[in-house]
């Protein structure tokens, strides 16, 4: 027979039997999981449709068209008619500033002159090039709108091979150009000038024939300016109600887990524990694993949905995890103190959410830290469910390192630390 | 062998146990005999280290302190309330139970199975306690409390609330679990389960110790006189108290008494209980 457990695996077992009596019970499971998850996903939708920012999976992209000539018009009329992209005239300054806040995905500048020389296709490098201003981690999505400027330029040139006499005019204008070279050799400009006469010819013999976008053509220059984006707001809405929507299931799962003490003691169980030979130190440190794993539960699910279905930047994830963790820590504590104010199961849930309420509503469980006023913003100090969402939301999206993080992880296992103590020596010392 | 020397526990001002002596011999059965409120529980529960004494002792097998895992290890509990989580199956709750008695592999299972199969449920192991009846759930408490074998069982009122079917059956157990050689401490206010099951019983009220031996003793010390009730041949009833009932009626015989129907009422132990205190058992 086999005899003698480790205390971890004792642990294991008392937070085990816990875990599946939790996931046996449906309402409890609505609470934990069910309601933080309608909550992230509802207010997430209304914030994003009031911020603008939910109807369209386009990139916003500010022009910046100071050619204002015809080809300049084309190629932006050409740009606008992708679907992937939203443009919007703007000035330099405008789009620059718009790219830094997140508002837009990028600015395209046309610089004056660019249709006369830099939209050529014969030596379009020698005039103004365009620029794309973009944030540095949007390399996907710079990649992608090289693409599109490419396909608009290209769309013009299949427009000028369509029209000789604009296709003439060009040619002339980069006949003039090599002959005006100084740093051209005579050798290289009879070279040109012979390339040219042949080109013109093709161009007389082709015309009508419908070849036209056929040979090899330099695209546009085009510069890239990087603009680092400043980070003071969250990316998408539900970066900032799933935070919240994590706290309020692990404020289910200390109402749940502190009424399962009492219900122990009331049915008899807690007797029936006390008898074997764990002692009663274990018995609860296995009750608040239970609590931690939980709240990590609830939490890194809703992190998932957000992540994986919504699209949520979730940030700097090991910080992230030690954020959940730090929370877990924190409620488990607060879960196992909040079991020692009633004996029975009614008085222990009453005081619970009489308790979480408040400090849920002022730490930003319902009004979410960035757009509440500054007042409550200080009285939600003395709620560790602030300290809770604040920790998340540093990982996820407001940019903070370890340095920036530890006082709020500082607070948040401090107060688990000293509820798990105070709850212990409570519960233990009861008859 | 079990020793409670001066047993006294206090809850505020009132004394739930006031001074209780006993001992109980190993492979026995031991039963505390009293009504709600007497003070059975708590005994128990002092015995089991589950509860601080204000004074005295409890000595299991020569040691004591009972809080301490070793001695624990040797005691198996069923609590009064059914200490059982109903969200889980019966098997689940005895693997649990088990678990935390340091039973693990082969030797957990094992001890599951046959612990199923002594309380005759084998074949529900897999249902939720919560589609249990009142009487299944009692025999799977039994149960939880036998998973380590222990040398000592305590059973807090094991049959309250539970049909005849599985009062029988827990009967049963008890019986087998004697033949093992386990001790067995056993509370409740019936009676008839003293008098059948136990070799000595402590009668208790008010958290005293009024009297304790075997049923035969309390009966011969405290029980009182028989009643000797019979009915004469011209149809007389008659009822008289008497030690010797037999030497009643050949008394009777002697005097030319013709007596056409007879009958004997022993004193049991509620005439004991009704002697030692004034009232009746079942009164409370």
């Amino acid at each position: 027979m086999g005899r003698g457990s480790s205390t971890i695996g004792l642990l294991w077992t008392l937070a085990s039997k816990d875990l599946r009596i939790l996931f046996r019970d449906k309402a409890g499971l609505f609470w934990m999981l069910g309601f933080p998850l309608v909550f992230g996903l509802f207010f997430g939708a209304i914030f994003s449709v009031g911020a603008g920012s939910g109807g369209s999976a386009k990139m916003r992209v500010a022009v910046v068209d100071e050619d204002r000539g015809p080809e300049a018009r084309a190629f932006v009329k050409r740009l606008a008619e992708s679907a992937a992209v939203l443009l919007e005239d703007m000035s330099e300054a405008e789009a620059v500033e718009a790219v830094r806040k997140g508002r837009k995905t990028a600015y395209l500048r046309i610089p004056k002159g660019w249709g006369k020389e830099g939209a050529s296709f014969f030596g379009g490098g020698e005039g103004p090039g365009l620029r794309l201003g973009m944030d540095p981690s949007r390399r996907a999505e710079e990649g992608y709108l090289q693409g599109l400027i490419m396909e608009a330029w290209f769309g013009g040139m299949r427009e000028l091979f369509g029209d000789p006499v604009r296709m003439r005019a060009q040619l002339r204008r980069s006949l003039d150009r090599i002959e005006e070279a100084s740093d051209l050799t005579i050798p290289q400009k009879m070279l040109f000038r012979t390339f040219f006469a042949s080109l013109e010819k093709f161009v007389d013999d082709m015309e009508g024939s419908g070849l036209e976008g056929k040979g090899g053509f330099e695209g546009p220059r085009l510069e890239i300016d990087r603009i680092a984006r400043t980070r003071n707001g969250p990316v998408s809405a539900f970066a900032v109600t799933f935070p919240q929507s994590i706290l309020w299931g692990i404020l289910g799962c200390v109402t749940g887990f502190a009424i399962t003490l009492v219900r122990e003691r009331v049915h008899g169980t807690w007797l029936r524990l006390r008898a074997s030979p764990v002692p009663i130190s274990v018995l609860l440190a296995g009750k608040g694993l239970a609590c931690f794993l939980a709240t990590s539960i609830v939490a890194f699910f809703l992190l998932f949905v957000a992540g994986v279905f919504l699209g949520t930047d979730l940030g700097h994830l090991p910080r992230l995890v030690a954020a959940v963790f730090a929370c877990g820590v924190c409620f488990s504590g607060i879960m196992m103190l909040l079991s020692t104010c009633g004996r029975t199961e009614n008085a222990v849930a009453g005081i619970g959410w009489a308790v979480m309420m408040p400090m849920a509503m002022a730490g930003g469980g319902m009004i979410p830290l960035i757009a509440m006023p500054s007042w409550l913003l200080r009285l939600s100090d003395f709620s560790p469910v602030k300290w809770g969402i604040y920790a998340l939301e540093g990982a996820m999206w407001r940019g903070l390192g370890w340095t920036e993080l530890l006082p709020a992880f500082g607070i948040l296992v401090g107060l688990g630390v000293l509820g798990l103590s105070l709850g212990t020596y409570v519960l233990s010392r009861r008859p | 062998m079990i020793e409670v020397r001066d047993l006294v526990k206090r809850f505020g001002k009132r004394t739930a146990v006031d001074s209780l002596c006993f001992w109980v011999e190993a492979g026995t059965c031991f039963g505390l005999l009293g009504p709600n409120g007497a003070g059975k529980t708590t005994t128990i529960h002092m015995m089991a280290g589950l509860l601080e004494p204000d004074g005295g002792s409890v000595l299991l097998e020569g040691e004591a302190d009972p809080t301490r895992s070793s001695l624990k290890r040797r005691i198996g509990v069923a609590p009064q309330s059914v200490a059982l989580y109903d969200e889980l199956s019966g098997k689940e709750n005895l693997e649990f139970f088990g678990r935390l008695q340091g039973l693990s592999g082969n030797g957990l299972k094992e001890r599951v199975g046959s612990a199923l199969e002594l309380v005759g449920l084998g074949e529900r192991a897999g249902d939720r306690v919560a589609g249990y009846s009142g009487g299944m759930k009692r025999r799977l408490n039994l149960a939880a409390a036998l998973l380590h074998d222990p040398a000592v069982l305590m059973l807090d009122e094991p049959t309250a609330g539970v049909d005849p079917q599985s009062r029988n059956r827990i009967f049963e157990n008890v019986e087998a679990l004697k033949k093992r050689g386990t001790t067995i401490l056993y509370t409740t206010h019936y009676l008839e389960e003293a008098e059948n099951l136990c070799d000595r019983v402590a009668i208790l009220d008010h958290g005293r110790l009024l009297a304790i031996g075997t049923v035969d003793e309390l009966v011969r010390e405290h029980g009182g006189d028989s009643i000797l009730r019979y009915v004469t041949r011209d149809g007389g009833a008659r009822e008289v108290s008497c030690k010797d009932p037999l030497g009643e009626i050949a008394r009777l015989g002697r005097e030319k008494v013709e007596i056409r129907e007879v009958q004997v009422r022993r004193p049991g132990l509620e005439s004991v209980f009704l002697h030692l205190t004034g009232r009746n058992l079942r009164d409370g």
